[in-house]
């Protein structure tokens, strides 16, 4: 199928809309209400444009405009979207929506990622004609983790069909009429479900905000990482926005097959792992602060000593380069390993989403590089030494460890296993931390990026430790 | 004295009654009907040039044909009583007045198109009126008029009245089906258009009351007879709501064609207090303003559309000279923005704006490029919006603007005082 827009002869794919053909193909139309996954809606009137129809030999231009995410293509359309009629209405378009906006960009946290501001400057609406004074609506409360300042809000709707369609629960409507039409939950049904949070992203503007980052960091000072969520073995795509080495923010990076243009509250809240227990940043043999060589002599010499002895107990979080040095180091010692980690959860299940039940990013890692033999830690006798890998967020440590004569931990939470037998504590990084990957529930290997750049390097000790052990030089 | 349709026998007391109705040959055209066949009421609907009353004066048996055979989905047909129109008070009389022959045009425009459920969506405002809807129905049913077998043939039809809650917007046909499907009234973007995928996504046929009450007719005289009423076209008669400063306000029958003056003077029985007209609305209140020398003009679809105007739903509201176009369009235009359902952009910021300045004209704190802004805004709304709720709020602003600029200058420099009522 051929369209032609603006003079460009482009191929259409059966079923598509005008606005989607125009964007796959980086020709610039303005929208606000679309939104892919969503239904359309139309109401923003941003989009519109001119289109032609090929009727017999001539091309029929229709008499008024037409919204461009709600026209399906057709065999020799004609758009046009740079005339200046359309020109004009674009403008006219940001000036109607601007009239009742507060501007309060300065104190909006959208701001610097805010569509409608972008199209304010895009299409030169800088000055205003309206001298009459604007409505005001409130801020309100709407749910655990989000808040609503429908003051800012554009009537674009994206929330009410995301509440209807994919995460099923319909709590937002629209009140009253008119320009005094305003977002709202219904009475006491707050928005707490586990996908709320998709709406600040799904906001054109800065009507919904999250709690945990309001006031937090200007957008225009993030910076951005592609990441993979650890929060569940879905292993949903994300970005990871920081500054400074600090993540302020994890937002949902699409992905057609894993988790669209969505992610859970969970995961995105993830990021506070790095900052919600004291953190060991050091390598300790007792009290005393060693080097990395020491300890990896240390750790060498006590394996060497005694390696009948020894259980090598890893965990779900680790990624998948950690493991396939672990399981070298082990095979090599014929250790024992175990793995660490917490019951399963529940399966959440929403309409267009699915939370699973496993809430550990790579257990489906282990399972590939340690086959099927690996087990759940239940029995420990006769074991003298453990080497314990713990990177779980919460402290699930077990009172069986304390018969243990003495323990080597990897870790990166210092309030984790304070017992007396604890000898050797190295300091251990998140994912939020270093370069790996994950493989998800569906056996998908995806990688990711640093957003913290730290001096801790325990998979350098995990590498050291191995070259002692087995006396080769160069270890990949 | 030309014939009359609807309400030929408006001095009949009991004519909302079932036997009142059937006195005057009531039911007479349903029983026609069921023994023709169902393409055969389609053609003479078609041959009959009957066009919509609603306002827009769409072709009803061209719509009629529309409906997909196949779609392997129920047939609807609402009727839309909606009269929200500033001005009109047409479908009121009919209602009020003749409701069996409204329900005897519902029943064989039913049959028609096979129709099993037919919905009447009125105003919420009429309370009474489905009230007396509803015990027509009653009436109907027991005479099995509707319901299961009618007359004792294989026909099912029922009807069923729904009240609105009371918004303009509804009154737009698809605003209306969402309206009736228990939702929000917000009008629907189109394609796809109710004839195809309308009311539970079904093919459905909106009529206004007006549309439907000419049925019988048309099916009882023939289509020729009932097109030789009115112009080429414009077939038929048209009931009138003359509402303003006239002698005589109400709803007129008289046939399409009939001169606009000719209503005011003759039927209307003229100005107030002898006064001069300034102006005329023609039909409603989103029809663009007729100047007092303009209103020569033969009152039919084509012939207002040719002076600019339109016919609308026929509400003709006459302002003397001493009515203030400010004062009007102020009015006027609060009334859209009240009604605006605050669905897509332009109309809800627009309508608002344009209220808020013509309000600031009117309170005597007028600026010099007000007017301009207020016709630029109105290009910015017009054929903009998901549905023709922002046409019709800005037409009247830009016809009154245009044609009586020199009122609305005035008014800005405050040369002359405007009337507080």
């Amino acid at each position: 199928m051929r369209v032609v827009i603006d003079g460009k002869v482009l191929e259409a794919r059966k079923g598509e809309t005008v606005l989607q053909l125009a964007l796959r193909n980086n020709i610039q139309i303005p929208y606000l209400c679309y939104y892919p996954e969503l239904t359309v809606s139309g109401s923003c009137r941003t989009c519109l444009v001119e289109i032609g129809l090929q009727k017999k030999d001539k091309i029929e231009m229709m008499p008024k405009l037409q919204i461009a995410c709600g026209t399906e293509v057709a065999d020799g359309m004609i758009v046009i979207t740079n005339s200046d009629t359309i020109k004009k209405t674009r403008k006219a378009m940001i000036e109607f929506l601007l009239l009742n906006h507060p501007l309060d960009c300065p104190i909006c946290d959208q701001a610097g990622e805010c569509k409608l501001q972008d199209y304010a400057y895009t299409f030169e609406q800088n000055k205003s004609r309206f001298s009459e004074d604007k409505i005001i609506r409130g801020k309100k409360d709407v749910g655990e983790r989000i808040l609503l300042y429908s003051n800012r809000c554009v009537m674009c709707t994206r929330c009410i069909r995301f509440e209807k369609y994919i995460s099923g629960n319909y709590g937002l409507t629209i009140l009253k009429r008119g320009v005094y039409s305003e977002l709202d939950i219904f009475f006491n049904r707050r928005i707490d479900h586990l996908l709320s949070m998709n709406l600040v992203d799904l906001c054109p503007v800065g009507a919904f905000v999250s709690k945990s980052f309001l006031f937090k960091q200007r957008a225009w000072f993030l910076k951005t990482v592609e990441a993979i969520c650890p929060g569940c073995s879905k292993g949903c795509n994300i970005y990871l926005d920081y500054n400074n080495n600090i993540v302020y923010r994890i937002r949902p990076r699409f992905n057609e097959k894993i988790n669209s243009h969505w992610m859970c509250d969970i995961g995105r809240l993830t990021y506070k792992w790095l900052y919600h227990r004291p953190r060991l940043t050091e390598n300790k043999i007792r009290d005393r602060v060693v080097q990395a060589p020491e300890a990896m002599d240390t750790i060498a010499n006590t394996l060497l000593k005694n390696k009948d002895k020894v259980c090598v107990i890893i965990s779900p979080y680790q990624t998948i380069e950690e493991l396939l040095m672990i399981k070298k180091l082990a095979d090599y010692l014929s250790l024992k390993v175990m793995v660490l980690f917490k019951e399963d959860g529940k399966e959440i299940i929403f309409p267009k989403f699915t939370i699973p039940a496993d809430r550990t990013p790579n257990r489906n890692g282990i399972k590939k590089i340690f086959s099927q033999k690996i087990e759940k830690i239940e029995n420990l006798d006769g074991y003298d030494t453990v080497i314990l890998f713990d990177y779980s967020p919460e402290n699930i440590i077990k009172d069986e460890f304390r018969k243990i004569k003495e323990i080597i931990i990897f870790t990166p939470f210092n309030d984790n296993c304070l017992f007396e037998n604890v000898s050797i504590r190295i300091a251990g990084t998140l994912c939020f931390e270093k370069e790996g990957s994950f493989i998800n529930q569906n056996n998908k290997q995806q990688s990711f990026k640093p957003a913290v750049l730290t001096n801790i390097n325990e998979y350098d000790i995990l590498k050291g430790v191995y070259k002692r052990v087995s006396g080769h030089s160069e270890v990949y | 004295m030309t014939e009359k349709i609807i309400m030929k026998y408006e001095d009949k007391k009991d004519l909302y009654t079932l036997s009142g109705y059937e006195s005057t040959g009531g039911y007479d055209a349903l029983k026609k009907a069921i023994d023709m066949k169902k393409d055969e009421i389609v053609e003479e609907v078609k041959r009959s040039t009957l066009r919509g009353r609603g306002g827009a004066g769409f072709a009803t048996g061209l719509k009629w044909s529309f409906v997909p055979k196949d779609s392997g989905r129920p047939v609807y047909l609402c009727c839309n009583a909606d009269e929200s129109e500033p001005g009109t008070f047409k479908d009121k009389w009919i209602i009020w007045n003749n409701p069996h022959l409204l329900i005897e045009g519902i029943l064989i425009s039913s049959y028609a198109l096979s129709v099993k459920h037919a919905f009447i969506y009125i105003r919420g405002e009429f309370r009474e009126g489905s009230e007396i809807l509803n015990k027509a129905i009653e009436e109907a049913q027991n005479k099995n008029y509707l319901g299961k077998n009618i007359l004792g043939r294989n026909i099912d039809i029922e009807i069923t009245v729904y009240r609105g809650a009371g918004a303009y917007v509804c009154g737009e046909e698809t605003g209306l089906l969402e309206s009736l499907e228990g939702k929000r009234g917000w009008p629907r973007i189109r394609p796809p258009f109710p004839a195809t995928k309308g009311l539970y996504q079904s093919p459905t046929i909106i009529n206004n009351v007006e549309t439907l009450a000419n049925i019988p007719y048309i099916i009882l005289n023939g289509a020729v007879r009932f097109a030789s009423i009115g112009t080429p076209n414009n077939g038929g008669t048209k009931l009138f709501c003359v509402s303003g400063r006239v002698n005589r306000p109400g709803v007129y029958e008289l046939p399409l064609g009939t001169n606009l003056r000719e209503i005011i003077e003759n039927y209307a029985a003229g100005v107030k207090d002898g006064k001069k007209i300034k102006a005329v609305i023609p039909g409603g209140s989103s029809t663009p303003v007729l100047k007092f020398d303009e209103i020569d003009i033969p009152m039919d679809f084509d012939s207002l559309i040719k002076a600019g105007s339109a016919l609308g739903s026929g509400g003709i509201i006459v302002l003397d000279e001493d009515t203030s176009m400010v004062r009007s369009l102020y009015n006027l235009s609060r009334f859209y923005a009240h009604e605006s359902c605050g669905q897509c952009t332009p109309c809800r910021e627009g309508t608002i704006w344009i209220m808020k300045i013509l309000r600031r004209i009117y309170k005597g704190d007028g600026k010099p490029e007000d007017l301009d802004l207020l016709l630029d805004i109105c290009s910015n709304i017009k054929f903009k919006t998901v549905c023709p709720f922002g046409d019709a709020a800005v037409i009247p602003v830009e016809s009154f603007i245009t044609k009586f600029r020199t009122e609305f200058e005035e008014a800005i420099k405050k040369t002359i005082i405007i009337p507080r009522q």
